[in-house]
């Protein structure tokens, strides 16, 4: 009996004081060129809602997602902006059938993300915590 | 002239291949939630659809999106409100070089196929664009939005500001320039744009319905949007040099005032007149020949608004204004306020929405009677009558509040309901609807359900 109450304790210890189980799993990253060591929650916002389009010496920001349905990416949305993915589905289409903007290329795979940002200037994604990229500098961490 | 037909005496064969090509753009947009990579491809083809029924009881005053929608909203069910499908595509010719094609058809305007975006896009760095065809018109915050209900957040853009003005130019034929830079916390988008516009109005007051045409040329504008993470603020001011109306009713109007104009000069030049009387005469057939064309005008239009997504909070504003430059149309103001909270996938949302019309009254002091030929006088006063009603007719004051909800029951499909009672300030001020006669019942109650996806 006090086995179950201590097991449930915890259960609901672990939604109640999720500090006490803090651990990073989304990592920002950019491309190792980029001029920026840190990033905030809004300034990731900014540039994968393609509002920031350059860095600060001038070089193109290439935001890269992955593909809707990834739970990386849903919680990368929901953590990040703040926004549900119907949310950004109404932002992206404003934009596109506008003319003002298209969203962030996307690829299939964390590894994709990770070749990418590693291979092109200007570039940053979103990986989880267990992609160990010397390549990659990380810029944000998103702890859970 | 245009001869206005009853929804049910519409030809069977016109509407079926319209309403299934849009039950097949639904039917597609839920079948795929998943688009191509946009950026990747060279070629994109995507789309948007809203099936929307409306609900409303008032037989004098009928809900319009614009005075471009042929047939409103009628008494009862109707779909022709909100029912919408655009299909769009988006061909990548070069590195920095794109076409962009985007064709919509509404129920309200019977299916007609209207090309809404057609341009060329260049990119010139990482900073600037610039496109030359047809895009949407940006006049304000949600003009160019108005018809992808997938887009926004009610099930559409408050009618007694967008009714009226901001939806009746719905594109621009000329070129424009995309301005994006960033400063530390917040991106900036500078967009300059030119051309001119052209498309069709109807005059609800007319039987049988007149169908007029108007042209907004020399059309220049600058919107200036600020994005911070959270906060969009944008501003736009749109001017055009040149806007007229034509149509074969005012044609004979105008024929009526020269009539009467030459009618008065002819008995300002009988010699037993005194000179003074004569004089008197003249002007005033210069007056009258003035009132010709009186929709006429040199258009400016206003916006300053935001859009906010704070925590689950969404809110949303906007104050616009207007100034016709037209003596009859005159100046107004207008404003709206939205705000929602987002449980899940539902978002309700209540919203307020005020134009009200400032100036506006023409001075038809020239059309009063001469006293000198009864026959003149007849035809003064027949003209009299005709601007006093043109000028009631004129005045879209409206008043809206809106309660709803969306839903996005799918990642690509959003169903809103929402109900509007939509106002005027007095019976005999039509507003932002299709009134045949006046007075009115100046209170519609509408109620909205659609579904709206994007594929």
């Amino acid at each position: 009996m006090m086995r179950r109450f201590l097991l449930l304790a915890a259960v609901a210890g672990s939604f109640l004081s999720p500090v006490a189980f803090a651990q990073t799993t989304l990592v920002v990253v950019v491309n190792r060129s980029v001029p920026v060591e840190r990033l905030d929650a809004a300034q990731a916002t900014q540039i994968f809602l393609r509002q920031v389009t350059t860095w600060p010496d001038g070089t193109r920001v290439q935001p890269v997602d992955l593909p809707e349905g990834s739970p990386l990416r849903a919680e990368f949305y929901s953590r990040v902006t703040g926004r549900s993915p119907g949310q950004l589905r109404a932002y992206w289409a404003r934009l596109a059938f506008t003319g003002m903007g298209l969203p962030p290329r996307e690829v299939a795979t964390v590894e994709e993300v990770r070749r990418f940002v590693r291979s092109t200037p200007g570039a940053i994604g979103y990986v989880d915590r267990s992609v160990n990229d010397p390549e990659l500098k990380s810029v944000l961490e998103l702890t859970r | 002239m245009h001869e206005h037909q009853d929804e049910f005496e519409r030809p069977v064969g016109r509407w079926w291949p319209a309403v299934a090509g849009l039950l097949a753009a639904v039917s597609m947009g839920l079948a795929q939630a998943q688009s191509p990579d946009p950026v990747s491809s060279p070629l994109r083809l995507s789309g948007f659809a809203t099936l929307g029924l409306t609900h409303h009881s008032n037989e004098t005053a009928e809900p319009i999106i614009s005075f471009q929608q042929e047939s409103p909203a009628r008494k009862g069910w109707s779909g022709r409100l909100d029912t919408v499908a655009g299909l769009q595509a988006d061909l990548r010719l070069l590195e920095s070089t794109s076409a962009t094609l985007q064709g919509v058809v509404r129920a309200g305007e019977d299916f007609e196929p209207r090309l809404r975006m057609a341009y060329l896009r260049q990119q010139f760095g990482a900073d600037a664009a610039v496109r030359v065809g047809r895009f949407r018109s940006p006049f304000y915050l949600d003009s160019d939005v108005s018809e992808i209900g997938y887009a926004y957040l009610m099930a559409r853009p408050p009618m007694p500001i967008y009714g009226f003005l901001a939806n009746l130019v719905p594109h621009v034929d000329g070129a424009d320039i995309q301005w994006r830079r960033s400063f530390g916390s917040f991106g900036v988008l500078v967009q300059g744009y030119g051309g001119r516009s052209s498309s069709d109005f109807y005059f609800f007051n007319t039987t049988p319905v007149d169908k007029a045409e108007f042209k907004f040329s020399d059309i220049y504008g600058l919107a200036l949007t600020v994005g911070f993470a959270n906060v969009t603020v944008r501003g736009s001011h749109t001017r055009g040099d040149q806007f007229t109306l034509r149509s074969p009713l005012l044609d004979q109007f105008n024929g009526g005032l020269s009539q009467v104009a030459g009618g008065l000069r002819a008995v300002a030049s009988a010699p037993l007149l005194p000179a003074p009387v004569a004089a008197g005469l003249t002007a005033k057939a210069a007056a009258i020949d003035s009132y010709r064309n009186p929709y006429d005008g040199q258009p400016s239009y206003t916006s300053l608004g935001f859009d906010a997504n704070i925590d689950r909070w969404r809110l949303i504003g906007e104050w616009v204004a207007f100034d016709s430059r037209s003596p009859l149309v005159g100046r107004s103001r207008g404003g709206q306020l939205t705000a929602g909270y987002t449980w899940g996938n539902v978002t309700p949302f209540v919203s307020v929405a005020r134009n009200s019309r400032r100036s506006g009254t023409l001075d038809t002091g020239a059309l009063s009677p001469t006293g000198l030929d009864p026959q003149l006088d007849g035809a003064i006063a027949q003209l009299n009558a005709a601007f006093v009603a043109a000028a009631l007719f004129a005045d879209r004051s409206a008043s809206s509040v809106s309660v709803g909800l969306r839903w996005d029951v799918r990642e690509n499909a959003a169903i809103k309901l929402q109900f509007d009672q939509v106002r005027t300030p007095s019976p005999m001020v039509p507003g932002v609807m299709a009134v045949r006669r006046l007075p009115i019942d100046n209170r519609v109650n509408l109620f909205s359900a659609s579904l709206n996806v994007i594929f």
